[in-house]
């Protein structure tokens, strides 16, 4: 036995035994786990993710992990139809995405491990409360929630990660100081659910086994088994999941044999706000980037939510990308303002030509009044 | 999972010109273009299940891409069509129904809003985990009140 493994057995003894529960069972039938908690290596790389996605085509049925009682059901704003059960210990099982929910399966009931409470989906909802729709390709997304911060960081943590280093916030992504997140009113503390469950869950994504573990359990183990230096500590500031995802960039870029600053894009480190489109300023005059840039800043409710949760960093360099258009627009205007004076200083010497002309005639009349004069 | 027959799909196909007001075939609907009362009225017309179960299809498209397969549903709020094709197309229905890309904390894919924001096209990306292999899913929401 390693020394990773040799602390990593207690750690999963306490997720079981310490709360003094079973573990839960399978909650869907394929047993398949198509994208890790902690990290996205695939389409969403750099996004956190706050459970498994279990493979589920629509309408399989899902199942409690544990008994429990009802304690959600309602939809909600992207997880579309959800439903939560909270165990005994106060512990909660969720289910987000769903098509439809099992007969009987309401508020305040008592569900048994392994009963049906509903059919898988990839639901989601415009506003919390507002019926559910299709919008992602069907799948379960479930996450565990403990009632407590500091237990979802003894569930996570090894005894010896607290002698290591903080994590450095500015080289996370970007929702790794969102700690407001942490919890969620009746879920809880979201934490890793791998410890949770009887069994290990393959992965269906195979790229990165090698490097975080080609299931469930054993990727609990290299993840938060032995925070790799740098990694977060279990009294961090850090939710698990941020930290989750945190110490797998860090062991990938052990892997990959670069320091995590050069590892990580300055997207994955420091969060950015969205950037102008692309290629589309050469063709805009500065009316139409006026515009663009007043409907981007002032109207969207993405770029609203992204300014609260970028880095410092991300700030400065959109600070300094909106100098470099101030810059643009400022010469864009000095050279208006050249063509201005150009014209008026071809209205001056046309005004200056017809008076020009006109002293010229009068002089004339006058040369020929003096002459008229003398002659008579 | 029910198979239409071919002399129906040849119904649905057929352009239908002497009802210009109505869906003249399954690929209008699909494609997102049709108010959610009038594809409901076609739906019903053509005997077309919208509980939610499946149908294989043959020959139908949906922005020049085959369909596989569909599946419609309804409340009283929204008529929804999902609709399954294989990942090849997707390139093609992306470009050809104009759709933007959008990413989000549970997915990935491209969509438009159609019909004044009362119609929603939504496809998933074709790296998406969650899709079966090789295949990408469509789903047309319409709404029967109001914009979404």
């Amino acid at each position: 036995m390693n020394a990773k493994a040799a602390f990593a057995l207690p750690l999963l003894a306490i997720a079981t035994a310490a709360h003094g529960q079973t573990c839960m069972v399978s909650v869907t039938d394929a047993e398949l786990v198509t994208e890790r908690y902690g990290i996205n290596a695939d389409l969403r790389k750099g996004r956190t993710h706050d459970g498994f996605d279990f493979r589920a085509p629509l309408g399989a049925p899902l199942r409690a992990g544990a008994d429990g009682v009802v304690s959600t059901r309602d939809t909600w704003r992207g997880a579309g139809n959800v439903l939560a059960i909270r165990r005994p210990n106060g512990q909660t099982q969720v289910y987000y995405h769903m098509s439809a929910y099992a007969p009987d399966v309401e508020v305040g009931k008592q569900v048994k491990a392994g009963q049906v409470i509903g059919y898988a989906g990839g639901t989601s909802a415009r506003v919390t409360g507002s019926p559910a729709y299709a919008s992602y390709a069907p799948h379960l997304h479930f996450i565990y929630g403990v009632p407590g911060a500091g237990q979802a960081r003894q569930t996570n943590f090894s005894e010896h990660a607290s002698r290591l280093r903080s994590l450095n916030p500015a080289q996370l992504p970007r929702r790794f100081n969102d700690s407001a997140k942490d919890r969620q009113a009746g879920i809880g503390f979201k934490t890793d659910p791998a410890p949770f469950f009887c069994k290990a869950y393959p992965f269906k994504n195979k790229s990165l086994d090698a490097i975080l573990g080609k299931d469930t359990k054993e990727q609990h183990r290299i993840v938060f088994g032995s925070v790799p230096p740098g990694g977060s500590p279990p009294d961090g500031a850090y939710a698990p999941v941020e930290a989750a995802a945190g110490n797998a960039q860090l062991i990938l870029a052990q892997q990959a044999g670069k320091p995590i600053e050069e590892f990580l894009s300055d997207t994955d480190g420091y969060g950015a706000l969205p950037g102008p489109p692309v290629g589309a300023y050469e063709t805009l005059s500065p009316n139409e980037m006026l515009a663009t840039e007043a409907v981007r800043r002032f109207q969207s409710v993405d770029w609203a939510n992204d300014l609260t949760k970028v880095s410092q960093r991300a700030l400065w360099v959109d600070f300094t990308r909106m100098v470099g258009v101030a810059n643009y627009l400022s010469d864009a205007i000095y050279r208006k303002k050249q063509r201005i004076e150009a014209q008026l200083a071809v209205l001056t010497s046309l005004r200056l030509a017809h008076t020009r002309q006109e002293a010229k005639l009068a002089r004339e009349r006058a040369v020929r009044g003096e002459a008229v004069q003398s002659i008579e | 999972m029910k198979i239409i027959p071919p002399l129906l799909l040849a119904v649905l196909i057929a352009p239908a010109a002497s009802m210009a007001a109505e869906p003249a075939s399954l690929t209008e609907v699909l494609e997102c273009g049709m108010p959610a009362d009038k594809a409901l009225a076609f739906l019903n017309r053509e005997s077309i299940p919208v509980d939610g179960s499946n149908v294989k299809l043959a020959e139908v498209t949906a922005y020049g891409v085959p369909v596989k397969r569909i599946a419609i549903s309804k409340n009283d709020k929204f008529l929804q069509a999902n609709f399954a094709m294989n990942r090849t197309g997707h390139g093609k229905l992306v470009a050809a129904a104009g759709l933007k890309a959008w990413d989000d904390e549970f997915g990935a894919g491209f969509r438009r809003s159609l019909l004044n924001g009362k119609n929603e096209l939504n496809v998933t990306h074709p790296d998406d985990p969650n899709a079966e292999d090789n295949e990408v899913l469509g789903f047309c929401i319409m709404s029967f009140r109001g914009a979404l």
